[in-house]
């Protein structure tokens, strides 16, 4: 915040904003997200029973003092497997997009700052990737592959990919333009040196824009494929399927589907929330300390 | 005022462009057009000329920096310690890049990487051409950083170009270029970005570091008052073409051809009296596009007659001066039509204005 650096220019005190995160829709966003994280983190310690511990006594019950929302259809408890369930779509949010954004990134800096061949090669395949629609390439992959977390992440990674190698491609191709990058260049710097250094710390805020979007968008696919049964398997916890299982049972037992969607509605909304005030934030021209 | 230095004109130059063409876009416009330039070992040379005349693009492709996709390099021959730059691979130029030949970008502004601290960018060439510890790395920042007067490097190589003035940036961009101890420096309009006192300071600055460090220097620049102090022989460039070149003392004491008389013009001079107002050059350069048949300069040249717009001169040494003075302009050429203006006083109203006018007015 303040500088106290002597050498350093004064620093004009930045006028306190309520915008990006300080806004109201972003403490909202930021409760939501630490919300989740701290229930998949501790959900070991702060869930009330093992969820796939079966009650014989509670089947599809309603909310109680004894089960918070309710059991499902074997008697577990739904509020712990719902907390359960946010360990796998984070893992899910979080893997996926990481495997997208350093997949997409590369090729993305690949092709902007190799152009010609290359860039057409690696274009043609990103753009081939991106005429599919996401949620059915994850499945094709997903049935190819055989489900499971790992398939899960790898298969939306693959599937979001392309939007970080376009984004990151059309980044590198502004600036690979800047002087700066002609100055390296001109002192004999190396490619990966100029890559590396000069071009990506510059392409990285709208990557990481891109990505807290895509979160929200990959727990959401996440969802689907469980929901589709090509996700994660029983009894592993997950919201898609836990939402599933709640169909068959929507007239008894309402609640199973109306909580766990409330789960993946607050986690996506949070997420969405989070990027669009972190975005405000990052923006130097609303005037909003980085 | 030429700067005293090692011998001129060696047997073999340091750098040599031999008939060098650049043009754009599949050769549609070709912007270096037949360019011969020699550089000696620790010669200062001068390019002038107007904006958009080709110098920056002959000095882009003395390091190969154009875009190869769309620039064609030749033919001729960039020469370099005899050997041609051309022919190298790409990394073969790179090392040439930074470590031989260095170059100064015009805005500092621009040229320095924000994000990067300008310890890690003046060590940008060291740690592309040279193993160095990193201490030993260390204490070359700080070195190159005293050599080129900033005060308190320890604690400035770690900070950001924002925290610089402009005059600081272009002091870090030359010790950014120094840093390797290059035979070549390009500098390509670094005074343009500065104001009038800057300027004067960051010339001193590359004049004692020239002289200390034998290093030879392409001073770019459309400003005849630089090119006056700075350096030992001028190379004058108009629409893609040497137009004129001599001595730096012979150019200022004897400028052959019009083109170079209205820079001159143009000019503001400190140290002459001046009497008259600085005169603009009228219209503007041709485009490289399309340039015309004749004399390329012949559309805005006052003096013009009727040959210049029929053929295009040669550039042939001027009768006035030495072999090393060459002008490209009929007027100074004792050939069928030609050498009305050899002996002309530029600073003279145009004593021609009455007969000729416009080339073609009334012929």
């Amino acid at each position: 915040m303040t500088d106290v650096s002597t050498h350093t220019p004064h620093y004009v005190p930045r006028p306190r904003t309520t915008r990006g995160l300080r806004s109201p829709l972003g403490i909202l966003a930021l409760v939501l997200v630490v919300l989740i994280l701290g229930v998949a983190i501790f959900c070991g310690l702060i869930a009330p029973y093992d969820p796939n511990k079966q009650d014989y006594n509670a089947f599809l019950e309603g909310p109680s003092a004894a089960h918070w929302l309710g059991t499902d259809h074997l008697g577990r408890d739904l509020l712990s497997r719902l907390m359960y369930g946010s360990r796998v779509a984070l893992m899910v949010g979080f893997g996926a997009v990481g495997f997208a954004m350093f997949c997409g990134v590369t090729l993305g800096l690949l092709a902007g700052y190799s152009r010609g061949f290359l860039d057409d090669a690696i274009m043609r395949v990103v753009d081939a990737i991106l005429a599919f629609p996401s949620v059915m390439l994850a499945l094709g992959i997903m049935a190819a592959l055989g489900p499971g977390l790992s398939t899960i992440i790898i298969a939306i990674g693959i599937a979001d990919m392309p939007l970080f190698a376009r984004l990151t491609r059309s980044q590198v191709l502004s600036v690979r333009e800047r002087d700066f990058v002609t100055a390296a260049l001109a002192m004999g710097a190396r490619a990966p040196r100029i890559i590396i250094r000069h071009i990506l710390p510059h392409i990285l805020g709208p990557v990481i824009a891109l990505a807290t979007l895509q979160v929200g968008h990959a727990i959401l696919i996440e969802a689907v494929l469980s929901f589709l049964g090509l996700g994660v398997q029983p009894p592993t916890a997950s919201w898609g399927a836990i939402l599933k299982s709640g169909f068959d049972y929507l007239e008894l037992a309402p609640w199973i589907s109306a909580f766990s969607g409330l789960a993946i509605l607050m986690t996506v909304l949070g997420v969405t929330l989070l990027e669009d005030a972190l975005r405000e934030q990052m923006d130097p021209k609303s005037g909003a300390k980085t | 005022m030429t700067v005293s230095g090692p011998a001129r004109s060696p047997d073999r130059p340091l750098l040599h462009l031999d008939d060098l063409h650049t043009s754009f876009a599949q050769g549609a416009i070709v912007a270096v057009e037949g360019i011969d330039l020699r550089v000696g070992a620790g010669e200062s040379v001068g390019l002038v000329g107007e904006s958009g005349c080709g110098k920056s693009a002959a000095a882009k492709s003395i390091l190969r920096l154009h875009d190869p996709r769309n620039t064609r390099i030749g033919p001729g021959r960039i020469l370099f310690e005899g050997r041609d730059l051309l022919q190298l691979s790409d990394e073969g130029m790179r090392k040439i890049r930074g470590r031989e030949i260095a170059m100064i970008f015009q805005d500092p502004m621009t040229a320095l990487d924000p994000v990067m601290t300008v310890g890690d960018q003046i060590a940008e060439c060291l740690d592309a051409h040279e193993r160095l510890s990193a201490t030993a790395r260390k204490a070359r920042i700080l070195e190159l950083m005293k050599l080129v007067g900033i005060p308190s490097p320890a604690t400035r190589m770690r900070c950001y170009p924002h925290q610089f003035s402009g005059g600081m940036r272009q002091r870090i961009m030359i010790a950014i270029a120094l840093s390797c101890r290059p035979k070549l420096i390009l500098a390509d309009e670094i005074t343009t970005a500065l104001d009038v006192t800057l300027q004067a300071q960051v010339l001193e600055l590359i004049r004692s570091l020239r002289d200390s460090m034998q290093l030879a220097t392409i001073m770019i620049t459309h400003d005849l008052g630089v090119v006056a102090g700075m350096t030992d022989r001028v190379y004058v460039m108009y629409a893609g073409q040497i137009v004129e070149t001599a001595a730096t003392d012979d150019l200022f004491a004897r400028p052959a051809m019009p083109y170079t008389w209205g820079l001159l013009r143009s000019a503001p001079d400190l140290e002459a009296p001046v009497v008259e107002r600085m005169v603009p050059i009228e219209g503007m350069p041709p485009s490289l596009a399309d340039p015309p048949s004749g004399c390329r300069f012949a559309p805005r040249c006052p003096y013009g007659r009727e040959i210049c717009e029929r053929a295009a001169p040669p550039l042939a040494p001027n009768p006035v001066s030495g072999p090393e003075h060459a002008a490209r302009c009929w007027g100074t050429q004792q050939v069928k039509g030609g050498g009305w203006l050899i002996g002309h006083d530029w600073r003279a109203p145009n004593s021609d204005t009455p007969t000729s006018g416009k080339a073609g007015t009334n012929a």
